[in-house]
């Protein structure tokens, strides 16, 4: 079981391991980033194993304890996700093992053991997550989706090289060949534009627990 | 509406941020504008979902969901409750004073310090204080075992000092016994009783003879 490489960037794995470092010298409210940064995609790995959202919610909430505090032991030789996968994965499985002994709990609650990325997403719905829910996920991603087809070329290729390619400043610059300050400048403009499309939506729906 | 300079400046460190493109005052100014900054955090937010739904072209069911810090950092302040009762601990002046050897002076954690390493984690120590405590327990079920052989018991006994010593001079007197010496009453009734019923006596676990127990407990029932 391989931990996939989201954004192969290193100066993302540096920014995570600055973060962690931080943290680790008592600023805590560095790890909330990682924790924001990562949360969905824990989440969406532990969906992948387990049916209950609520269960989703607490695993994944087990994860970033158990990895706040292991924090001291990671080192930098792997990426600060994969690190995270491994503890995700370890946490999931323990406590599908602990669902297993539970004569109480059905296998409804539990999903194959496929943890592999790439595959994709069951359609059926999973337990706790309404028709509502889901038409709301499937919404914000059509808005984002048609907030990147509206963007100016060059925005567009700017946040798609660094977002779905997983270039860094350097590489991008030199493919749409331009300096690297246009490039922060066009990624921020094009994140801006989707960011101006999705934030009204997130308002309406916080305080909402999917 | 109309965002101020200061703000859209402090948005693009945010985005430049999600990138790792900072270091220095730049990456700690960001750090604290995303922490502090209602503003920037939403950004930081709202950049990382967007992201994600790039890369997958899906959200998932909790693409709303906001609370999922603030539940985390409430589990987080309620374990950290527990902290001040390590602290009383003596321990914990040890630990303390690891860490700060193994922080650098300007607050950085030194990754290269020997303090850092394995052996400092607590999970360790545990580790060697369930080691300590199975060696003593096995230690001490052992003697007890071998002291229960009957032939390992008799060669323990013969090791004793004071026997050694009444073996070796019959006419030294241990010095316990030279202020207090021992007499025991014997019952020439009870002497023969026992020498002719001798298989009704015999070892308990007392590794003494124990027949007269016996005897005597008949006896006064028989009184």
């Amino acid at each position: 079981m391989n931990a996939p490489d989201p954004n192969p960037s290193g100066a993302v794995a540096e920014s995570d391991l600055m973060l962690v470092e931080r943290t680790v010298a008592g600023d805590q409210k560095a790890f909330a980033l990682l924790v924001v940064k990562y949360q969905r995609r824990i989440q969406r790995l532990i969906g992948r194993m387990v049916r209950d959202v609520d269960l989703v919610e607490d695993i994944a909430q087990e994860t970033f304890i158990r990895a706040y505090r292991a924090l001291h032991q990671f080192r930098g030789d792997a990426q600060f996700y994969t690190w995270l996968y491994r503890i995700a994965v370890n946490t999931a499985k323990k406590a599908l093992m602990e669902l297993k002994r539970d004569p109480t709990v059905t296998e409804s609650f539990l999903k194959p053991d496929d943890d592999d990325e790439t595959k994709t997403r069951r359609s059926e719905l999973i337990s706790d997550e309404t028709p509502e829910s889901v038409f709301a996920a499937k919404e914000i991603a059509a808005v984002v989706n048609g907030a990147i087809a509206a963007l100016p070329e060059d925005l567009r290729q700017a946040v798609t090289l660094r977002e779905i390619e997983g270039l860094s400043y350097e590489e991008i610059s030199v493919v749409m060949n331009c300096p690297i300050g246009t490039v922060r400048s066009r990624i921020f403009r094009a994140r801006e534009a989707i960011s101006a499309k999705v934030r009204p939506m997130l308002e309406n729906q916080a305080g909402k627990r999917w | 509406m109309m965002m101020k300079p200061e703000q859209l400046k402090n948005r693009e460190l945010v985005s430049a941020l999600a990138d790792g493109q900072l270091r220095g005052a730049e990456f700690a100014r960001a750090v604290a504008l995303a922490n502090q900054d209602g503003d920037a955090a939403a950004a930081w937010h709202a950049y990382h979902l967007a992201g994600e739904i790039l890369r997958t072209g899906e959200a998932g069911a909790n693409a709303f969901d906001q609370g999922f810090l603030a539940r985390f950092e409430t589990r987080l302040a309620q374990e950290a409750n527990l902290k001040p009762a390590l602290a009383d601990s003596p321990d914990a002046t040890k630990i303390v004073a690891n860490y700060a050897y193994a922080t650098r002076a300007n607050g950085q954690f030194d990754q290269s310090n020997p303090a850092n390493d394995s052996a400092n984690q607590s999970s360790y120590r545990w580790k060697l204080m369930a080691a300590v405590a199975s060696l003593a327990a096995v230690g001490a079920i052992g003697w007890n075992s071998l002291g229960n052989l009957p032939g390992v018991a008799d060669t323990l006994s013969g090791l004793k000092p004071s026997a050694q010593l009444a073996q070796a001079a019959p006419g030294a007197v241990a010095p316990g016994q030279a202020q207090q010496p021992q007499i025991m009453i014997r019952d020439p009734h009870l002497d023969a009783l026992l020498a002719a019923h001798k298989q009704f006596g015999g070892t308990s676990a007392l590794q003494m003879p124990a027949g007269f127990i016996r005897n005597a407990t008949f006896e006064g029932a028989g009184r």
